[in-house]
């Protein structure tokens, strides 16, 4: 749950901060928005990281015969959230670029 | 073994975010800007020295948050004068640190408070006296002068020592401590006291604030629960604000010593002139021109705090996070935003400062049905920056009118606050204005009260910016100026720009933009505002910001046509606005596609790495395998030979490394590796010839092949080797070293009762006569499948190893 927990905490800090960055006009102009940056720090490595210490715990269990896994299919659930983390970091990352882009 | 009580007293008037363990008794002053005003605080600490602390705070928590207390101080945002002492028995020479610059001294001294708990006595007279004498020598308002008192205990006197005769000329420690409640709170004095006033009576003389964190952990002998009682009764009154001997102050009872750190760093924020806020109120953004500072504790030490705002560095620390925002922060449109990671915000504090007022020099026309005013809330700078002024989404005004209450509504096109007073007027109209901050209870900024004279003339209207202020590229953009009437008469206003192009300078002196009104005359309506095109013309773009004043004369013409009213000259504060250049496209999508393709790579390198490593097989050398031959019972079903019991001795260490496991001539367990970073971590029990079945497996237990997925970190393992051809089933049996042969027998009979039909299917094109001997079936049970006989005396395993197997293909 740990893991799996951080791996979510972490999406919703990377989508909140490019929300956030973008609703303050990230990109609009040439100052590199901080919010960005740690967005993008978070949803696209940070997140990532979580995600595969993720599956190095639920290995762990698959290697127990009578291991089941909970109904709510946390091993496929993670692969969604790690998804739109790595989205959302590819979004801030695209808003440091426009505002790199009018240096 | 010496009792103490409680008292403490505390100042705040919020009691907002306290956590559930404190009560809070008291009023403390009502944050205001004035507080952010003082020049130095003066803060004085009373640390209680009772021989009581070595059971109520065993492990120095006090010790803890009094540093807490320190550090928070010292980033109070101005000088503070911190003094320190100790009570007991006596209280020991004042220590003073001029904060920040002696933190680490003052950090020091704090730390020798550790060891100092073996005062026998606990008397608060001579504390509190103590107090009154060091503030009383301080010239200072009293919102700037705090007394932080800690105790854990009660006035308790247990012998009797010199310093009692500061204040009593008594021997006898009974009749001394029934003096308590008249020496702290009057009418007179104690019989034989020589105190001059009751000790209230000196701290409101000296004019500081009584802060006091009472630890109260509860238990005791029924004479120390009596001390307290009688204690109690004076601290109440003390901190009664409709009692008589009550002080300025507020007390804060904690039940736990774990609590102090929360208690001491609400104590220091209330010292620092902050006010409680709602932590979610800064989670989703608060204007950081209303705010000279803030601090913010985690709900642990390891709490990543940060504060973002646009066009600035995060600021980030861990467990508490203050900051103080310079003028150029504060003069940056937008909000600030505090964040948590590894934990929340536990307390969040601001300091509030604001200012408001009327925009231009605004007059009451005699005839006008309504006369409009602008007001202007906001930080530093707004007055002539309208995109710094702060609404109705943080901020709410209290306005009258001569009296009277009125409402003034939020302009967001404008930046201001807009006021329709009512007309017509004769004499003079008073107006006072006083901005509430929403978010923090009974904050107020600097408000305002004008004389506006009623006239004979029409006021000039005033002139704003409309819509956004970047502008990106270069070229033409078209624009508006909104001309705000000031009078409602059904009449005419006309405006005339002088010059016609006015232009945007850059805080260098540059002129980044010209904004075009055209010549002539624009004229509407005075009943309501209205607008005049604008061009803006931006000859080079570029990333820079600057701000205008645009000129105008103005006339009125009545409603009656006659000849227009010439209003005069006014001047107007556009704002700045800020240039940004296009966005070059090759580099907005390398840098974009760098980024993204950085952190695929990164995560897909550390997905890999560790998917490598997880792909990894068990160390071979804690593993023993036996190798079963399987008979058929007669029914079809497999199970080992009975006659050949299992035995310790047919256990042999596995061959291998952690990438292969060879378990036999035929059969092996192979690491999988794939470059499918999200492929399933699996490894493969396969055989050269014939087919395998496995237990555990994944996925595809009724199938059966030359190879099977298994769990690469099995714990054991039954692979059930059929062969094509001649040759006799066996099952392979993998264990954990110090495995006893009956736990083999175990683990094999549950694989094969759990992979019996998966055998039996895998078996029809191999007849069982052709793979495996028959055995009849016993005669009266039929056993799902038969225990495995295991020899009763297990011998230590042959640690020869057995000659290398081929490689079995693929």
């Amino acid at each position: 749950m740990v893991p799996f927990a951080a791996l979510a905490v972490s999406s919703v800090v990377a989508v909140s901060l490019g929300l956030w960055a973008w609703r303050s006009g990230a990109g609009t102009t040439s100052t590199i928005s901080a919010s960005a940056t740690v967005g993008w720090v978070c949803g696209g490595v940070v997140a990532l990281l979580l995600f595969a210490w993720f599956r190095a715990v639920m290995t762990g269990h698959q290697a127990d015969p009578y291991f089941v896994e909970p109904s709510w299919r946390p091993t496929r659930l993670a692969g969604v959230v790690a998804g739109i983390a790595w989205l959302a970091g590819v979004g801030c990352a695209f808003l440091v670029g426009a505002a790199v882009a009018r240096r | 073994m010496r009792l103490a009580v409680a008292v403490a007293g505390v100042l705040s008037l919020l009691a907002a975010t306290g956590p559930a363990a404190a009560a809070t008794t008291g009023i403390r002053q009502q944050a205001s800007p004035t507080t952010v005003g003082c020049a130095t605080r003066e803060v004085l600490l009373l640390m209680d020295q009772s021989s009581s602390l070595q059971t109520t705070d065993p492990d120095a928590a006090r010790v803890t948050a009094a540093k807490v207390l320190v550090s928070s101080l010292s980033q109070a945002g101005g000088p503070v004068h911190l003094a320190v002492a100790g009570f007991g028995d006596d209280v020991s020479p004042i220590s003073r640190f001029d904060l920040p610059q002696d933190e680490t001294a003052a950090q020091a001294e704090i730390d020798g408070f550790r060891d100092r708990n073996d005062d026998q006595n606990t008397d608060y007279v001579l504390a509190l006296e103590a107090a009154a004498r060091h503030f009383s020598a301080i010239d200072a308002a009293q919102e700037c002068k705090t007394l932080l008192w800690f105790t854990d205990g009660a006035y308790d006197l247990d012998v009797l020592v010199p310093a009692i005769g500061e204040y009593s000329t008594l021997t006898d420690i009974p009749q001394i401590e029934a003096g308590f409640e008249v020496n702290i709170c009057g009418p007179g004095l104690a019989p034989s006291s020589t105190l001059t006033d009751p000790v209230s009576e000196h701290i409101r003389s000296a004019g500081f604030a009584v802060d006091l964190v009472d630890l109260k952990t509860g238990g005791g002998t029924g004479s120390q629960v009596a001390r307290r009682a009688a204690t109690e009764q004076v601290l109440a009154r003390l901190f009664d604000s409709g009692d008589g001997c009550s002080v300025p102050g507020q007390r804060v009872s904690v039940v736990n010593a774990d609590d102090l750190v929360g208690r001491f760093f609400e104590q220091a924020q209330f010292a620092a002139g902050r006010t409680a806020i709602a932590c979610g109120v800064l989670a989703t953004g608060f204007p950081a021109g209303l705010t000279h500072s803030v601090s913010v504790r985690g709900t642990t030490s390891q709490t990543v705090l940060s504060l973002s705002m646009a066009g600035g560095p995060a600021v980030t620390t861990d467990g508490t996070l203050t900051h103080t925002f310079s003028d150029a922060e504060r003069s940056t449109p937008g909000t600030f935003r505090i964040e948590a990671r590894d934990g929340a915000t536990a307390e969040c504090f601001v300091a509030i400062d604001g200012t408001s007022s009327l925009v231009g020099e605004p007059s009451v026309y005699e005839k006008a049905t309504t006369t409009t005013l602008s007001i202007a809330v906001g930080g530093p700078g707004n007055d002539a920056r309208p995109e710094l002024n702060v609404g109705s989404d943080f901020v709410a005004l209290d306005v009258t009118i001569d009296g009277r209450p009125a409402s003034a509504t939020w302009d967001a096109a404008i930046g201001r606050w807009r006021l329709d007073l009512p007309g017509p007027r004769t004499g003079t109209v008073t107006l006072a204005v006083t901005p509430h901050v929403l978010a923090v209870n009974g904050a107020v900024l600097s408000g305002f009260t004008s004389g506006l004279a009623v006239v004979a003339a029409p006021p000039a209207p005033q002139v704003s910016w409309v819509g956004e202020r970047t502008i990106e590229g270069s070229g033409r953009f078209d624009r508006h100026l909104r001309v705000l009437p000031a009078a409602s008469t059904g009449g005419t206003i006309c405006v005339t720009f002088t010059p016609a192009d006015q232009a945007f300078v850059s805080p260098a002196g540059d002129v980044v933009a010209s904004l075009s009104t055209g010549a002539g005359e624009h004229c509407g309506p005075d009943a309501q505002p209205f607008d005049v095109p604008a061009t803006l013309v931006v000859d080079d773009e570029a990333n820079a910001g600057g701000s205008a004043t645009a000129g105008y004369r103005s006339s009125y013409t009545p409603p009656d046509g006659t000849s227009p009213q010439d209003l005069g000259v006014g001047s107007a504060a556009l704002g700045e606005i800020q240039l940004t250049k296009s966005p070059d496209v090759a580099r907005f999508w390398l840098v974009g596609l760098v980024l993204a393709a950085l952190s695929a790579a990164i995560a897909y390198a550390c997905l890999y790495l560790f998917t490598r490593r997880q792909t990894r097989l068990a160390d071979p050398t804690g593993y023993l395998m036996v190798r079963l031959p399987l008979v058929d019972d007669g029914r079809g079903r497999l199970q080992p030979e009975p006659a050949d019991p299992l035995r310790m001795s047919a256990m042999r260490p596995v061959r291998g490394t952690r990438s292969r496991f060879e378990l036999g001539p035929d059969v092996a367990v192979v690491r999988h590796t794939s470059l499918n970073v999200l492929a399933p971590l699996v490894a493969h029990a396969s055989a050269r010839s014939g087919k395998v079945l496995a237990s555990p497996s994944l996925g595809q237990a009724r199938r059966g092949g030359r190879t099977m997925l298994i769990p690469p970190r099995f714990r054991e393992l039954v692979v059930v080797h059929l062969p094509s051809g001649p040759g006799t089933a066996e099952a392979v049996v993998v264990v954990p070293a110090g495995t006893t042969p009956q736990a083999v027998g175990q683990t094999v009979s549950r694989a094969l009762e759990r992979l019996g039909s998966a055998i039996a299917s895998n078996r029809t094109d191999s007849p069982p006569s052709a793979s495996s001997p028959t055995r009849p079936p016993a005669p009266g049970t039929e056993p799902a499948v038969a225990p495995v006989p295991v020899a009763v005396v297990a011998a230590r395993p042959e640690r020869t190893p057995p000659p290398p197997p081929p490689r079995p293909g693929r």
